[in-house]
Parts: C-alpha cells; structure tokens; sequence
C-alpha cells in the first residue's frame, strides 16, 4: 500500500504526517506543473470544473511513480465536488491504473472508519498521536501564513523566505513540541520585522476554497498582490475546513450562523460549497472597513456562480468594490494582471478621495 | 519644446501621442502591431523624431497588453493597465463623464465614473465577439473596406436580427442572412446591433450607465456603432476627437503626473528607435514551476527578465523603469 493524495496549498504535508503516523508509507504527488494540468485537463470532461482536473492530474502522476491507494475527499450537498471521487475513479480505470481509491465523506464517524481500515495494526493511542500531529502542522502552517499576511506587503521577499523556510521545517518535524517551536520562531521573526505605521490596502478573499488555497491555480493571487503592496485576508484556510466542516466545532458554527444571518437578506437558504459564505464575509467585511473583495472561483462552479451574481448588489449597498476573478486551464496571466491592476488602482483612488456615496 | 510622451500597445494597434505641459495633445500617431510590439514603437518613435527633432520628452508612460516589455525597451517613467489609463484620459476630455464604453482589438472594457472617480469596471469575459478584430474580418469577408463599415450600415432600412452571442455563430447567422437576400447594408446594421446587445448584456452587466457616455477605442470610428449604441442607450454617445489613441493619451498624462514627483525621466532617448532589440524565452528549471522567462537584449546587453516566480532571473537585471 503506498498511498497519495492530491494537492491543495499545504494539503499535502498535513496528509503525509497523517498517514505515516498511522504506519503507512505515502507518496506526494509530483508537484503541480503545466504537465499536470494538461494530464487532468486530457482525460476530464470539459465542463467539469479546475478542482476536477488538476487534482486527476496528480492521481495520474503519482499512479505513474507507483502509488496503488488514493485518498481524496467526499462531499454533501449540490456541489458537484461529492462525486468527483467516484468519477474520477472510473477514469483512472478506464486508463488502465490498478489502485484502491479511499473517498472520506464529511462527517467524522466516515474519517474514523475509512482510517481504521488504513491503519488496522495501529493502536487507538497510536491513531490518537497521528492526527495530534497532523492537526499541530495544519494550524501551525495557517498560523504562519495568517501572520506573514501583514507583513508581506512590504517585504515580499522576506515574507517569502521565511514561508520557505517555515513549510520545510514543519513537513521534516516530527514531535508537536517541535512543530511548536517553529511556530513561534517565526512569529516572532514576523513580528520583529513589521513596521507598525504602514497603511496598506486591505483585501479580503472570498469564494471556493480549492482555487483559494492552491497558489498554482490561483496564479499566486495572494503574492501577486502582495508584491503590489497589498494584505491580502483570505477568508478561508485548510484548518477552518477541517475544524468547521469535519469536526463541527462550536465556534465555527457560530461564526457560519453570523454570515447565514448577514447574507440572509440576499440569499436565504444554502446553495452548496461556499456561495453563501462568499455574501455573508463580503458583507461583514465591508462592516470591517476592508478596503475591496476579490472573489476566486472555478469556471462553471455553480455555487459561486450564484453569488457572483448577487454580490453586485451587496457591493453597491455595503459600498465596498467587488472583484471576481474565475479561473479554468484557460486563464491567461496578461487579463488576470489588467484586472488586478486596474482594481488597485481604483481602491487607491477610493482611499484618497475618501469612498462616494452610492457606487 | 518638453513634452511628454504615452505609448499604447494593443494587440492590434500601436499608438503614441505627445502632449505639452497644459496636456494638450501636440501629436498622435496610429500604426498597426503586426505582431511585432517592438518594431512598431521604434517605427513610431523614428517618426516622431523625423517630424520635430526638437522635443526633449520629460517623462514616457506605456499602457496596453505590450505595456511592461515597452516600459523596458523605452525606459518608461510610468506603467499602467489600459483601463486607469483610458478612464485618465476620458476625464481629461470631458471632466464630469461618468461612463466610458472602450472597444479595442482584442478587448472590450466599461468604466464607470462618479465625481472623478473610477467606482466600477468590467472587461469581457471569455469572447471576443464584438470586438474589433472581429468587425475587420467580417469586413474582409465582405471586401468591404473597415473604413466604409460605419457609413454603409447607416443606410440601413430594415437592420435584421444577427445572433451576436459567439462570433462564430454570428457569422453563419450573417452568411444566412446574405444567402437569403439580405442587402449588405441591413446585415452590417443588424452586425452593429447585436454586437452592442452583446456588449451591454455581457461587459456592462448590471453597470448604471449614466450620461455623459464617452466611446473610444478604434471601433469608435464605426458610425454604425455609435448609432446602434445611442439607439441602445437612449442617450447621445459622445466620440472623443482622439477616440483611437485615447490609451497612449491616458499613459501620456500618467506620465505627466508620475513626474510631479520625479526629476529625471527613465527614457533611453530617441535612439532606442535604433537599437537592436533581442527577446528571447526560456524554461527556467531551477524547481517545478517551470516559469517561463523572457530575456531582453538591447545592443546585446540584457536589460531586463521576467516571468519568474521567485525572482532569480529578475533581480538579476534592474529594470529600466526602477
């Protein structure tokens, strides 16, 4: 059993610590390239959207170093990421792979039962350890991007060095007390190189969470704009995932029933993957003086599409500009930059001219 | 005489303007791309050079889809996305406009305007129907000059109904059209009007459109455009005088404002109009993003990268602009 996963952001190294924990030796997926994106985009039905082909294209290049078991997640509600798995199963088989596809559904007691067949000579303390570890690295990693999301605007470089640095110390970690050292290192090394009298831009990121996370897809949105002297809030990362939708904690259900209750006048029932968050964060960020939204989505993601359509409104009542950038194989990096450029220019001019009434 | 210049390379035209302090605009000149960005600016900057020799340019600002490559090559003191640099230079036209419909080769733009503000924009999105590119080759189809586009479709008596949606389908509902009789001039007028639904249920999507409307961008010169817009709108559309080159007139006053606080421009002199310029890309393979950098050689020299993510090829070289 060798076993592998597809990316997205920090996906992997939180996966691999998990299932090595449980005994099992893992394989990354090659890291994503054109060649992946041209595999995936090869064997997908067209109209499926990016999330879909990307990560078949890293089942394929990891089928191709050997791995035989993939891991990949299951989902509810009218998304169609729920039965990518089973899909995308069919066409690995009908290219000829020999594999074990393992889809874990949302839903705890689903994890704890797909795991146990994984790691059945484990014992339950055994387990316990191995997803102590993995969760340590995955709030560790969003911890560090949240902080260096303050600093980045104005030492892209450093910023960078020091998310390098930080995401390899924490993949070779192996004991928490380890992976907690790391953490405040370079929080403190965050913090000591901030200057506290710059006032940058401040964007909030909004819509579906694989474009969201996965720097390749999303043409590296987040360092784009940060080079161009903006912080960049994302309104979502691996752990929020993980923490709301697996293990449905109290406080992030709390925090999904604020944005239900601010999006309800807009959009009053759920319409799958993260469309009504995209309204409710839009609003209650324009409530904390953010200065633009940009909104990332996959082409055809029928979620996003519906609060693509109804953010023009919440743009023009909350008076907060909206940007909303869709990305397939197809995006081009020149009409992407024009966007970019041209909205920063405009939440500038806002900012100088103080924001006008009725956008 | 100082003045300053703005270059706008669009994928189907090249264009340059001067203009003097008070911002009038002294001269503009349209050439076509060709492909060739670099080429069709040094051709541009010989002629500016061959008609006054006497200009000392104070400060150059590029704009277009070419505008980062040209910051470079010319040495430019400001670059802009052709959206701030067409709505700069609206305002400058016609101070309270509040919407300015841009159509160029490739890419069609709206941009909304309040008390001098840019609030709202929008490109489109996946088509290029209704762009100008397209109006060129349906004219070619025809052999009808683009020039003569505009005024055949103003004799229009009965425009017919053409599919604008994709521009694929737009031409075989054209090719119908004309197989079954049509008079060319009904199928160039219906072209302009489905181009325009096309344009304001797609670029200006939920955009208030408030007057004045300004149209630029070298299907403003289609008077069969214009019409079909004042006929959309219910409003009078107003055609600046520089309408094709309002892009480099925008960059031109970028630049202009960029050297309030400059004291020296970046610009390499007339004689970049000479220089041998040599582009040149690659594969980087220093990791897996493979990024694709671009070298450029002036004279032989490397004087600037780009394209990479991590910024080994680009810090290496300081670029012209910095």
């Amino acid at each position: 059993m060798l076993i592998t996963y597809p990316h997205m952001g920090t996906l992997a190294i939180v996966l691999k610590a998990l299932f090595i924990g449980l005994g099992r030796p893992v394989l990354n997926p090659p890291p994503i390239t054109k060649r992946t994106m041209e595999l995936g985009t090869k064997y997908s039905p067209e109209t499926v959207c990016l999330p879909f082909k990307v990560t078949l294209g890293n089942f394929i290049e990891a089928l191709e170093q050997g791995a035989d078991t993939l891991v990949t997640c299951g989902g509810v509600g009218p998304c169609r990421l729920g039965y990518y798995g089973e899909v995308q199963k069919g066409i690995l088989e009908q290219l000829g792979y020999k594999f074990e596809m393992i889809v874990i559904e949302p839903d705890i007691v689903d994890v704890i039962k797909q795991l146990r067949k994984v790691a059945y000579q484990r014992s339950l303390r055994e387990i316990y350890h191995a997803f102590s570890v993995a969760g340590a690295k995955m709030n560790a990693l969003d911890t560090i991007e949240q902080n260096l999301t303050v600093l980045r605007p104005y030492e892209t470089r450093l910023a960078d060095g020091l998310w390098q640095q930080a995401v390899q110390a924490i993949d070779e970690a192996e004991s928490i007390s380890e992976i907690h050292n790391i953490v405040e290192d370079t929080v403190f090394q965050i913090g000591r190189n901030q200057c506290s009298d710059h006032k940058p831009l401040r964007i909030g990121l909004v819509g579906e969470i694989y474009v969201m996370l996965e720097p390749f897809v999303n043409q590296d949105l987040v360092r784009v704009l940060g080079t161009m002297g903006v912080e960049v809030h994302k309104t979502m990362y691996l752990s929020d995932y993980v923490r709301g939708h697996l293990l449905r904690k109290r406080e992030y259900l709390d925090k999904y029933e604020e944005l239900f209750a601010l999006a309800k006048p807009y959009l009053g029932h759920y319409v799958g993957g993260h469309g009504l968050k995209s309204i409710g964060h839009t609003i209650a960020m324009s409530q904390e003086n953010y200065d633009g939204i940009i909104q990332v989505y996959p082409f055809t993601c029928m979620p996003e599409v519906i609060a693509k359509n109804i953010l023009p409104k919440v743009s023009k009542d909350m008076n907060i500009p909206v940007l909303s950038l869709v990305y397939d194989e197809q995006s081009g990096e020149a009409g992407v930059m024009t966007r970019l450029e041209a909205f920063i220019d405009l939440l500038k001019s806002r900012k100088r001219f103080g924001k006008v009434k009725g956008l | 005489m100082e003045v300053y210049l703005g270059i706008d390379v669009g994928s189907v035209s090249t264009n340059l303007v001067i203009i003097d302090e008070e911002g009038k605009i002294g001269q503009a000149l349209y050439l076509r791309t060709q492909g060739r960005p670099i080429d069709a600016v040094q051709q541009g900057l010989r002629q500016i050079r061959a008609i006054n020799p006497g200009f000392s340019i104070k400060g150059v600002g590029t704009t277009g889809s070419a505008r980062h490559l040209t910051g470079v090559v010319v040495g430019a003191d400001s670059v802009k996305n052709e959206i701030t640099a067409h709505a700069v230079a609206a305002m400058h036209i016609i101070p309270d406009v509040q919407t300015v419909l841009e159509i160029g080769g490739q890419d069609s733009k709206i941009i909304i305007i309040r008390d001098g503000i840019v609030t709202d924009f929008a490109m489109n999105t996946v088509c290029a129907a209704g762009t100008g590119s397209f109006l060129d080759q349906q004219a070619a189809r025809l052999s009808i000059p683009i020039e003569n586009f505009g005024d055949i479709a103003l004799n229009a008596t009965a425009p017919v109904r053409i599919a604008g949606r994709c521009a694929v389908f737009a031409e075989s509902d054209m090719i119908h059209k004309q197989q079954t009789g049509h008079p060319i001039s009904d199928i160039l007028k219906g072209l302009c009007q489905a181009l325009v639904r096309n344009y304001l249920s797609n670029v200006g999507k939920g955009k208030q459109i408030k007057g004045p409307v300004l149209f630029q961008g070298g299907v403003a010169a289609n008077k069969g455009m214009k019409q079909a817009f004042e006929e959309a709108l219910g409003c009078e559309v107003v055609i600046p005088p520089h309408y094709s080159v309002m892009g480099a007139v925008g960059a031109a006053l970028l630049a202009k404002e960029e050297m309030q606080t400059k004291r020296k421009t970046a610009f390499r002199g007339f004689d970049v109009a000479d220089f041998v310029c040599t582009p040149r890309s690659f594969e980087c393979s220093g990791c897996s993003n493979l990024c694709e950098i671009i070298e450029l050689k002036l004279n032989g020299t490397v004087a600037a990268c780009w394209g990479d993510r991590c910024g080994k090829w680009s810090n290496k070289t300081t670029t012209a602009a910095s």
